[in-house]
């Protein structure tokens, strides 16, 4: 628990469409600490992306910031100009994207590229951006770094590509680090080496990383903290531990259910997906955004607006259970073909 | 890159030779005598002629002669313009083509890019719309349309340029405006939908993040990368540019190859329409040539294919 | 975070949600000819280029059975006669029009042509016309204008000769009546007299018994709507039949397109491989020679007219119909539902008519749209160079290559004809571009 980096305070982001406004993040605050792994999980439309493009306030059109603070070293990011932001970008807040094949220009030269990031916020000559850059790719695992900084995108393998992207993120030395579902485009084993890479970079460079992805299994390894997003809003936020061993937003609770295991009895179950589709943005429903698909809702969560509960130090929810008076639930106990709920009125 | 080169020297050689070839047969499978247009009915006088330029001999005969020839940049001699050579001929008319053909590319080059990139940075606004319509009457209305509407506005109307020829340097001006616009339009367009089509991938949203200044991501990364189908599409209007049109060399009065072409297929001059058609070939191939080479600088990604 | 306010009871009840609701679809489906039709009707460029088409279609088929005159009736006395003339009022039911060859034309105040008048004595000399009209001795002087021609060259050479741009104007008489009610002005310069003399002198002028005729009208030319020719044929009914011709040929050749470049590039892309391969590189091959090579082989063999034009275009352009197909026909091949009726053991003509066909048609039908003014393009632009139709027939091509002659005294000639060809070509391309946007929208902007 370093010193404070990063604060979100009730930030709404927007996209007015010619069918209307269709709020993609609705109130969402959290807290980044220097040097801290936070993990942002969530499905497809749940905000997660959106919220990291408004921190880069590189929102594509039509979307916007409606209102809320993003406040980076207690500098207010929000009402910067666009030319403000360009000196933050890749110097104090770097990201990279999901798909490294397109997100690199095929043009031009990897070197190139990462040259072109540290000229453009140090005053260095060039010979020595190339000599950093080259020393960039050694960082990240990628042999024959001196050779390799000649070569083109098209000629490296997913993986590596998405390392050169990482170096290219690093170069400048940022203190935020935004991956935006870094191992989604990969294969499997490779994925586990960038998670890991990732991971080192945090301890031996000390950026602070917010890792934004869809599989929880990807967050457990290799975050300190981890936010779960619904809808537009924050379902959950905990520990990594506190996640996975008291989780208490059924949404969450889906999610770790909904992972396939391969060994012990629970391998012989049928897999438990949460039915359902995510809401319509467009006109998102009253009280909780998860209810229509949620197991335990009661009539209070599509009537009023869910606050957030604190649970414990650093564990909180917005789930209308976390409320004194909402009936205790029973563990949650997969069986075939239902889900047992027994409430006691509390 | 030299295997690249190499190859593509070969195959454009190949062409050359295939169309060379084709147009020969093509010529012989004409029925008719090329001079059966001619006053002279007299037999003895048309067998003649006929040994004089060897069109007596058979087939094959008359093939290889004719390769060997050509190969020697020799083309033969003209039917119509009797006495004269096509190379003499094609000599005295390329220069004008030539000159007003680099102009109009020039003009369709830096014009067509400038309000290309233009349009697609002001998608649907005013601009944008503006440059489509345009783009849309210069793809559509026929150049013989803008060639007399252009030299009755300005030469009759406005007396700004001569009514014909290219005696003065005005005159060049309608020439090279008007054989332009089918090309510049088709240019605007291209580049648009490029550099759209460029401005949504997800490296310019990189080169942003990297907080790159607006000019260089859109000079350096889109633009390199919007312009490749503009590249290959101007080695082939090069060549037809400066090979000038038949409309626009009428109309102005221009002394020109395209009007030579033309004129050639209406009086049946076989050896002229060989020969130009031949040089026609060989400045388009060699024309592609260079556009791929140009290209493979560009894209690196092309050699690997 | 307590809430101030009671919560009641039943709210922490269990909720029932509907789960099918939340995989409900809402909209009705349309079929791929209802959504694009409907799309198409959207688009209001697309509509209006539809209507004016449409509107030259009929106009092109009917107009001809009512019009006074034919396409080929000429008129030579009434040759070059312009759609709007500048006329001298001789008395209160005749004009008179003057050509450019200084010939004297009688017509009503109202504007319909009456006849050519002969002149009664011609005198070269001194370059005056002798006329009778309405028992009225007109007299058609041009003298004046020669005789500045030749001041104004006496101008030239002095100014040549002294090398000064500047000319007097007391040295020549054209010039003297001009500056006549400008007592001030002493010499102008040589380009300012050439300009007088080029643009602003009268060429001609008419007197009746000594009196000067001044009044002038403007008229429309009520006998012939957009004039006539150089042969006296009137030129409104030979667009009208140029339509007819232009759009004949767009079609029918575009039609040939559709069908040897479906066949063709259905083929090639169906069978694939080797065969596929050859079959394209024969098409590069075919597609390199230049047009207008088929156009003399065609013409020499079936001899010149409509029929050798619509299958010069027809057979030279189907070429990039067949590479479409062709594409569509390799990507459809590869999908699963094509796949799927091969398992489940549809034949080959039944996957082609039932599977393949109906999802081609989209591009194939917009591609169909765009040959048409291109083929009408192209008709025009070999008649324009003289390898297209022949006389009398009419085309938009031929007629403006007849007026090219001519352009800069008769512009009409040209104008119309060329704002049809505009029009008609902007039109149908507007329109394949709605179409594009309704029934591929792919390849949207």
């Amino acid at each position: 628990m370093g010193d404070t980096l990063l604060q979100i305070h009730h930030l709404h982001t927007s996209f007015f469409t010619q069918l209307g406004e269709v709020k993609a993040i609705r109130d969402v605050s959290f807290r980044l600490d220097k040097g801290e792994i936070l993990g942002i999980v969530g499905e497809s439309g749940s905000g997660k992306s959106v919220t990291s493009l408004s921190i880069m306030k590189l929102l594509p059109y039509p979307g916007k910031i409606v209102s809320g603070e993003i406040l980076l070293d207690g500098e207010d990011l929000v009402s910067k100009s666009s030319r403000q932001m360009r000196r933050i970008h890749g110097d104090k807040i770097a990201m990279i994207f999901q798909d490294p094949m397109t997100s690199l220009n095929p043009l031009f030269s990897i070197g190139n590229q990462i040259v072109e990031a540290i000229t453009e916020h140090q005053r260095i000559s060039r010979r020595k951006a190339v000599e950093k850059a080259v020393e960039m790719l050694r960082i990240v695992g990628i042999p024959s770094p001196e050779k390799r900084v000649r070569s083109f995108p098209y000629e490296f393998s997913g993986g590596m590509r998405q390392r050169a992207m990482i170096a290219m993120a690093l170069s400048c030395e940022p203190e935020l680090l935004i991956a935006d579902e870094p191992t989604t485009a990969l294969d499997v084993t490779i994925q586990a080496q960038v998670l890991q890479l990732i991971k080192d970079l945090n301890d031996s460079l000390g950026t602070a990383t917010i890792l934004i992805t869809h599989n929880l299994g990807c967050a457990a390894s290799t975050c300190d903290r981890i936010l779960v997003m619904y809808g537009g809003q924050i379902m959950e936020e905990a520990p990594v531990d506190r996640i996975f061993y008291d989780p208490r937003h059924p949404y969450t609770m889906g999610l770790l259910n909904s992972i396939p295991k391969a060994t012990g009895r629970a391998a012989l179950e049928r897999l438990m997906p949460i039915l359902g589709t995510p809401p319509d943005m467009l006109r998102p429903p009253t009280g909780c955004p998860f209810y229509p698909r949620c197991d335990f809702a009661m009539k209070i969560c599509a009537s009023r607006e869910v606050p957030e509960f604190v649970i414990s130090d650093g564990h909180r929810a917005k789930c209308w259970l976390c409320h004194p008076e909402a009936p205790r639930i029973e563990k949650y106990e997969a069986r075939k073909g239902g889900v047992r709920h027994e409430a006691a009125k509390g | 890159m030299l295997t690249y080169v190499i190859k593509r020297v070969f195959a454009a050689l190949m062409t050359i030779w295939f169309i060379m070839t084709l147009t020969f047969f093509l010529m012989n499978a004409i029925p008719g005598d090329p001079f059966a247009s001619e006053k002279m009915s007299d037999p003895i006088i048309i067998q003649a002629i006929k040994e004089k330029y060897g069109l007596d001999k058979p087939l094959a005969y008359r093939y290889f002669k004719y390769v060997g020839e050509y190969l020697h940049g020799d083309f033969g001699v003209s039917f119509a313009k009797v006495g004269l050579s096509t190379n003499d001929i094609i000599a005295a008319g390329f220069p004008f083509s030539l000159r007003i053909g680099v102009w109009a590319s020039a003009m369709v080059l830096v014009l067509g890019v400038f309000f290309g990139v233009l349009a697609a940075l002001r998608q649907n606004k005013f601009v944008d719309r503006l440059l489509m319509i345009f783009s849309t009457l210069g793809a559509t209305i026929p150049s013989f349309v803008f060639a007399t509407a252009f030299l009755l506005l300005f030469s009759k109307v406005l007396g700004w340029v001569p009514a014909y020829g290219v005696g003065n340097w005005r005159g060049y001006i309608g020439p090279i405006v008007v054989s332009a616009l089918f090309s510049l339009s088709f240019v605007v367009r291209l580049m648009r939908s490029s550099m759209l089509d460029v401005l949504n991938q997800d490296y310019i949203r990189t080169a942003r993040a990297k907080g790159l200044p607006e000019f260089k991501v859109l000079g350096k990364h889109a633009l390199r990368n919007a312009i490749l189908p503009v590249v290959t599409y101007i080695g082939p209007m090069f060549a037809a540019l400066i090979t000038g049109s038949f409309v626009v060399e009428k109309v102005f009065g221009i002394p020109g190859i395209g009007n030579l072409f033309t004129g050639s297929i209406l009086n049946r001059d076989y050896t002229m329409i060989m020969g130009i058609t031949v040089f026609f070939a060989v400045l388009l191939v060699l024309c592609v040539l260079i556009v791929d080479i140009l290209y493979v600088l560009i894209d690196p990604r092309i050699k690997y294919e | 975070m307590a809430k101030e306010a009671k919560i009641a009871e039943t709210l922490w009840d269990h909720l029932d949600v509907q789960e099918k609701d939340a995989e409900k679809i809402d909209r009705p489906s349309l079929t791929f000819w209802q959504d694009g039709w409907m799309r198409l009707c959207r688009n209001k460029v697309a509509m209006v280029s539809m209507f004016y088409i449409i509107c030259i279609a009929l106009g092109s088929i009917f107009i001809p059975f009512f019009w006074q005159y034919s396409y080929e009736e000429q008129d030579l006395a009434m040759a070059n006669l312009p759609p709007f003339m500048t006329t001298y009022v001789l008395d209160e039911d005749t004009n008179l029009y003057v050509t450019p060859q200084y010939s004297l034309i009688e017509l009503s105040s109202e504007g319909e042509l009456r006849r050519l008048v002969s002149p009664v004595r011609r005198d070269m000399v001194q370059k005056k016309n002798y006329y009778t009209v309405n028992d009225k001795k007109v007299v058609l002087d041009y003298s004046h204008y020669s005789k500045a021609v030749l001041e104004f060259r006496r101008l030239e050479k002095a100014a040549e000769r002294s090398g000064k741009e500047e000319v007097d104007i007391k040295s020549a008489a054209f010039l003297r009546d001009w500056f006549s009610n400008q007592p001030s002005r002493t010499t102008i310069s040589l380009e300012e007299a050439r300009q007088i003399l080029e643009k602003r002198l009268e060429r001609v002028s008419l007197s009746v018994e000594g009196v000067p005729l001044t009044q002038h009208e403007r008229l429309r030319n009520r006998s012939y709507l957009l004039g006539t020719d150089s042969l006296g044929r009137d030129l409104f009914i030979r667009i009208v039949y140029g339509a007819r011709i232009s759009l004949t040929v767009g079609v029918v050749a575009a039609l040939i397109n559709f069908m040897v470049g479906v066949f063709y590039g259905g083929i090639a892309g169906y069978l694939g491989g080797r065969v596929d391969n050859v079959m394209m590189r024969i098409v590069d091959i075919i597609s390199s020679i230049p047009m207008a090579l088929y156009v003399i082989l065609i013409m020499v063999v079936i001899g010149p007219g409509l029929v050798s034009i619509i299958l010069a275009l027809g057979l030279t352009f189907w070429v990039k119909m067949a590479r479409i197909v062709r594409g569509q026909v390799l990507t459809l091949k590869q999908q699963e539902f094509v796949k799927a009726a091969i398992v489940v053991g549809a034949d080959t003509r039944r996957i082609m008519n039932k599977h393949l066909i109906p999802n081609m048609m989209g591009p194939i039908m917009v591609n169909i749209a765009m040959q048409i003014p291109s083929a009408i393009f192209n008709e025009a632009f070999l008649s324009f160079v003289g390898l297209g139709i022949s006389a009398p027939m009419a085309s938009w091509g031929t007629l403006c290559n007849d007026a090219l002659a001519g352009i800069y005294v008769y512009p009409y000639q040209m104008v119309f004809p060329a704002i049809a060809i505009s029009t008609t070509i902007f039109t149908f391309n507007m329109f394949s571009d709605g179409l594009r946007d309704a029934f591929d929208p792919r390849l949207r902007k």
